[in-house]
């Protein structure tokens, strides 16, 4: 177990290069460098040569990135070529928004989705599941930032109940999380119910009420926690993709979010900022499916002593997987 | 001796009874039987007749030119959708944007498919380091988010309809390559691809005659829900201003636009949203649909 982790976590080593690599050469093969929006008429050539000489912009881009991942290696990510603060500092100051928005709406989004996931594969078939269908359907198919639009047109210019946007006080953060918690429950509803369908059918389960299990504790102990698995990913991914693509989400609210710090260095072509907020939420993504990984094993005895069993079993699960 | 001889002739019978519905004929028939695939394809034949409906008859000029007296006028008879900021109207410039999210959903989903399906029969088929390599290859295009990439590659291309096509179906690769490797790996193993490698034939043959068709089934449902995902995830990105060059409608891009009278002209966001929505969801019912007919196992 502890070497399946270690394996996993330096495994992030040629992550982060093949990353830093394909994200800075991209951004500086990009049309238009940083210098550009410094430059206005009264400078002369001179000025601009400097300039470009100050980016490292005469010299070839290798020369760029070997300067940039000597730093890297050292723990450094540089620092923002436009605002010249730290690339870390500035990441770290924008994340507790991010997470405090994905946590909540994770809580409720999910709170809500596994009871109703369940409610509808036990009334499978009948009025209530299909609403639920309906409902999970409609979800997944909406744009996110259509749906916080939705919401702001309602609340705060039909209704003027709530802010538009900004962030601050716990109204503030109520639209953000009901749209964010409102895409999550979409496909956390629609796995929970086809997961809970699936177990419902299991043979254990005819034998648990066939020894006179009450039906509260076939779905409590029996269904449920084989459901686990399939609910865990869900939620796995749902977080991790969540704090990843958190871009589209905090434009529309104008949330102060790592996700929008990533779109305005890109757009603004500040190659290091953007390098590096790629790189960290990148990290954090591998990271949070390492978790979900591990998790797997607490919940479900049976992944667990695959790893105790050692290599061989596992490799058998990978090719099966 | 006859009566092996009567034993083929009655399988052959067998068989051209079961041949007059054909795999793909039994496939059409369950799907027609699933309401949601119906209204979906419908839908999804109701837009590609809008698509060509647009192509030939709105013009590229009756969508981009400006008229100032009819500006941000709400829905009326005159213009169903009302008018922009430009006073273009919404409603030809919703119908012509048709297009756009159409070629990107497919298109996209063309490009990680093609690349996918390669490179994940190849790592299935064989194993071994190619297998390694490939698969590792894919894990790290898959940390990095689908939209941080996007943005990025639509940064270095430049804004255009291809390249933003080109970068939603680059973020979508890993998934194909994994799909297919791993309906590869099932089917690998099966006594007929022993029989066609006893035969002599390439592998390269073996691959694409034996292993894809008899492993497609995942693939296709793939390709269904993953179209309206790229829809959603290009919409995504025309919204956040990484998408088609501006005055072309295309439905993020409008939804866009539409947000800085968000105020005063809702109508502006709410109407190319819905047909977002209406696409997607067209699509995914559609996958739905499609799994259920290609894998009777799950409907029971």
């Amino acid at each position: 177990m502890i070497r399946y982790i270690i394996k996993r976590i330096l495994w992030l080593i040629p992550i982060i290069i093949c990353v830093s690599l394909i994200v800075y050469g991209l951004l500086d093969l990009a049309p238009g460098t940083v210098i550009d929006s410094m430059i206005n008429d009264t400078m002369t050539e001179e000025d601009v040569a400097a300039l470009r000489a100050e980016y490292d912009l005469d010299k070839p881009m290798i020369y760029r990135y070997g300067k940039y991942m000597l730093n890297l290696v050292q723990g450094d990510l540089g620092r923002s070529q436009i605002t010249n603060e730290k690339v870390w500092n500035n990441f770290i100051s924008k994340f507790p928004a991010t997470l405090e928005l994905a946590l909540i709406a994770l809580v409720i989004g999910v709170g809500l989705a596994v009871p109703l996931g369940i409610f509808a594969a036990k009334h499978a078939g009948t009025i209530w599941d299909n609403l639920t269908t309906i409902f999970t359907l409609i979800g997944m198919s909406m744009p996110s930032f259509w749906l916080g639009l939705l919401l702001i047109i309602l609340f705060s210019y039909r209704l003027k109940w709530l802010p538009a946007n900004g962030s601050g006080t716990i109204l503030h953060l109520i639209l953000p999380v009901v749209c964010t918690a409102l895409m999550m429950m979409a496909t956390a509803t629609r796995q929970a119910r086809s997961s809970m369908l699936e177990n419902i059918r299991a043979d254990y389960l005819r034998t648990a009420r066939a020894k006179g299990v009450p039906e509260r504790a076939v779905i409590n102990k029996h269904a449920l926690s084989n459901a686990w698995i399939p609910i865990i990913t869900t939620v796995g991914n749902t977080l991790s993709r969540t704090l990843a693509g958190s871009a589209v989400v905090e434009s529309v609210f104008g949330w102060p979010g790592v996700g929008r710090l990533t779109v305005e260095a890109v757009s603004r072509r500040d190659v290091t900022l953007a390098c590096g907020c790629v790189i960290l939420t990148s990290i954090l993504y591998v990271v949070l499916l390492l978790i979900v990984d591990l998790l797997y094993a607490f919940v479900d005895p049976r992944i667990k002593s695959q790893y105790a069993a050692g290599k061989t079993k596992r490799k058998k699960k990978e090719a099966t997987a | 001796m006859s009566e092996t001889a009567k034993n083929t002739a009655g399988d052959t019978l067998v068989s051209r009874q079961y041949a007059k519905r054909s795999r793909m004929g039994e496939i059409w028939h369950r799907m027609k039987r699933n309401k949601g695939a119906v209204v979906g394809m419908c839908i999804i034949i109701a837009l590609i007749l809008v698509m060509i409906y647009s192509a030939l008859f709105i013009s590229y000029d009756s969508i981009t030119a400006m008229d100032a007296t009819a500006r941000l006028q709400p829905p009326s008879a005159a213009h169903p959708f009302g008018t922009d900021d430009s006073g273009r109207d919404l409603f030809l410039r919703v119908l012509y944007g048709t297009k756009y999210s159409i070629a990107i959903g497919v298109g996209a989903v063309c490009v990680s498919l093609i690349v996918g399906l390669i490179l994940g029969a190849i790592a299935g088929y064989f194993g071994g380091i190619v297998d390694d390599i490939i698969m590792r290859l894919s894990d790290i295009l898959a940390s990095i988010p689908a939209t941080l990439m996007g943005m990025v590659i639509v940064t270095v291309l430049g804004q255009s309809l291809r390249n933003l096509l080109f970068a939603v179906g680059v973020t979508a690769i890993p998934a194909f390559i994994r799909i297919t490797r791993s309906s590869v790996l099932t089917v690998r193993n099966q006594e007929y691809v022993e029989a066609a490698r006893s035969i002599g034939m390439s592998n390269l043959r073996i691959i694409f005659t034996q292993v894809v068709p008899n492993g497609l089934s995942p693939i296709i449902v793939t390709v269904t829900s993953r179209i309206g995902a790229a829809i959603i995830e290009s919409a995504g990105l025309s919204f956040l201003g990484f998408g088609v060059p501006v005055p072309e409608p295309e439905w993020g891009a409008l939804i866009s636009g539409g947000r800085n009278f968000i105020r005063t002209a809702p109508y502006l966001t709410l109407f190319p949203g819905l047909f977002i929505m209406i696409t997607v969801l067209a699509f995914n019912i559609m996958g739905d649909g499609l799994r259920d007919a290609l894998d009777p196992k799950l409907k029971r």
